[in-house]
């Protein structure tokens, strides 16, 4: 009687166990396969690629100087005091001004096709390949915007954007679903991350870190002594700052709160854009919030994007 | 169970232990998974952590100097890196000019071996060139309030030598 007591009751708790692992994996393909991501992916890819572009042309004017042969950094010498395990690039393999050009007009071309949506996972797939080239060319000019552009670009590779889905089980249907899942993680990721290491940081938690930014003359865009008469208002953005980046990845998955959570980044970094000189890496974390709206609200923004660029497949 | 759901598990798990450790990569966990993590991390550039402004916002304005000197150890000229202001109308310009002077201002090895290389090349008729690296400072929250100190362009006040370094292999006439 005790024995079968027992084996039942070993029985009970594997069902459970196994009933609970089914469970568990169903909301994880539930999650990551079955998300409605075409609309959002294709407005991302778009606005991603439209920006990057900007960025990257704006960086092809020092080519010469920041990856050439004869620019800053000579390559013998840079390969002997940096570390470059796995680090490859087209440019160290061929560091002629031919093999630089070449790849900055391929690479400005795959960014415009694929944010015009002409064979944009072929597009994002050299675009990545040729971006990774030229951070391993020269890592000292490598910043925020260029960080995250990488992992974007990489989840791009896999997201089908030129079509409606097809088939629930189809691997385009749920590679672009998990890409969508992807970017919204990586977002999260980068909040997280930068909040908990702000912890760290003693004018975060004397609320004087704002004012060390803005009054860094080599990094702000204006000089804003005035600023120095509101200390109250320079300690309220230093703790909401930290505050919003450290809940982030938490709230935005709240329906209710969600909108807010947006709003709230946006104001941040049009702040941080207008203040400080990096307007590009400020806008690429708003567009990375697109990853955020809803089917129906990339839906309503392509649409009145469509008429002002017809050619535009969004 | 989908075999299809089921690889692709296999692999988003992969990346999303690239992304979750690749920011903390230097830590216990961060050790035990680099045999496999580690290409990931710098083959494909996804090792990076997301420090922006953390744990401190900063460095205060910084450059690199240079003197470029001849065989008898004579100043010819200076220099320095970034220009000061902005003098590019786009600004992104200025902004990876920043980063590529902290990419050798916080490593002193680096500067005399790669930066030195460049001022020597872009001075051909450098027999040595010495190196340092200034920094600025930003100015107290309550010293502005008083009026004491003003945000205004960076005044390079601290400076430390890095060291000199021969243009040639073997030193010109006269060294």
């Amino acid at each position: 009687m005790e024995a079968l007591t027992k084996s039942s009751l070993t029985r009970e708790v594997g069902e459970k166990i196994r009933d609970g692992a089914n469970h568990a994996y169903a909301g994880w393909c539930r999650f990551f396969f079955e998300a409605d991501a075409v609309e959002p992916m294709r407005l991302f890819r778009f606005c991603f690629g439209l920006l990057i572009l900007v960025a990257y042309i704006v960086r092809a004017i020092d080519n010469e100087f920041y990856f050439g042969a004869n620019g800053v950094l000579d390559l013998g010498k840079m390969t002997e005091s940096f570390p470059m395990k796995y680090r490859w690039s087209l440019l160290i393999w061929s560091p002629g001004n031919a093999m630089l050009w070449g790849s900055t007009i391929v690479f400005l071309v795959s960014l415009l096709t694929m944010a015009l949506g002409y064979f944009p996972r072929v597009s994002a797939l050299i675009a990545y390949f040729l971006h990774v080239s030229f951070m391993h060319r020269n890592m000292g000019i490598v910043y925020g915007l260029d960080m995250i552009s990488t992992f974007f670009l990489f989840y791009l590779i896999f997201a089908k954007t030129d079509a409606a889905p097809t088939r629930k089980e189809a691997w385009s249907t749920m590679l672009t679903s998990a890409a969508l899942r992807l970017c919204q993680i990586q977002v999260c990721v980068i909040y997280a991350y930068s909040g908990w290491e702000k912890l760290k940081g003693i004018s975060w938690w004397k609320g004087e870190a704002i004012w060390t930014v803005v009054a860094n003359a080599q990094i702000a865009r204006w000089h804003m002594n005035w600023m120095a008469n509101f200390p109250l208002v320079i300690t309220l953005l230093t703790y909401m700052t930290l505050l919003w980046e450290i809940y982030f990845p938490a709230l935005i998955w709240s329906k209710k709160l969600r909108p807010w959570i947006l709003v709230g980044g946006v104001g941040l970094h049009l702040g941080i854009g207008v203040v400080v000189f990096i307007p590009y890496f400020s806008a690429l974390m708003i567009i990375s919030y697109i990853g955020f709206l809803t089917p129906d609200e990339s839906k309503w923004i392509l649409r009145r994007i469509k008429p002002i660029l017809p050619f535009a497949r969004v | 169970m989908s075999i299809r759901r089921a690889i692709l598990s296999v692999a988003l798990v992969y990346m999303l232990l690239v992304v979750v450790v690749g920011p903390n990569r230097d830590t216990y966990h961060g050790y035990l998974f680099a045999p496999i993590l580690e290409p990931a991390f710098s083959g494909l550039e996804f090792g990076q952590n997301w420090s922006f402004f953390a744990p401190d916002p900063g460095p205060a304005p910084i450059r690199l100097e240079w003197e470029i000197l001849d065989a008898k150890e004579s100043i010819l000229r200076t220099g320095y890196f970034p220009d000061e202001g902005y003098p590019y109308v786009i600004n992104e310009r200025q902004t990876r000019r920043v980063a590529l002077a902290r990419f050798f201002y916080f490593n002193d090895e680096r500067h005399l071996n790669v930066w030195s290389s460049w001022v020597c090349r872009s001075n051909p008729d450098a027999n040595s060139v010495r190196l340092w690296k200034a920094e600025g400072k930003i100015p107290n929250l309550f010293k502005v309030q008083t009026g004491e100190e003003a945000i205004e362009a960076p005044v390079y006040g601290e400076r430390k030598s890095v060291g000199n370094v021969f243009c040639h292999d073997t030193p010109k006439d006269g060294a």
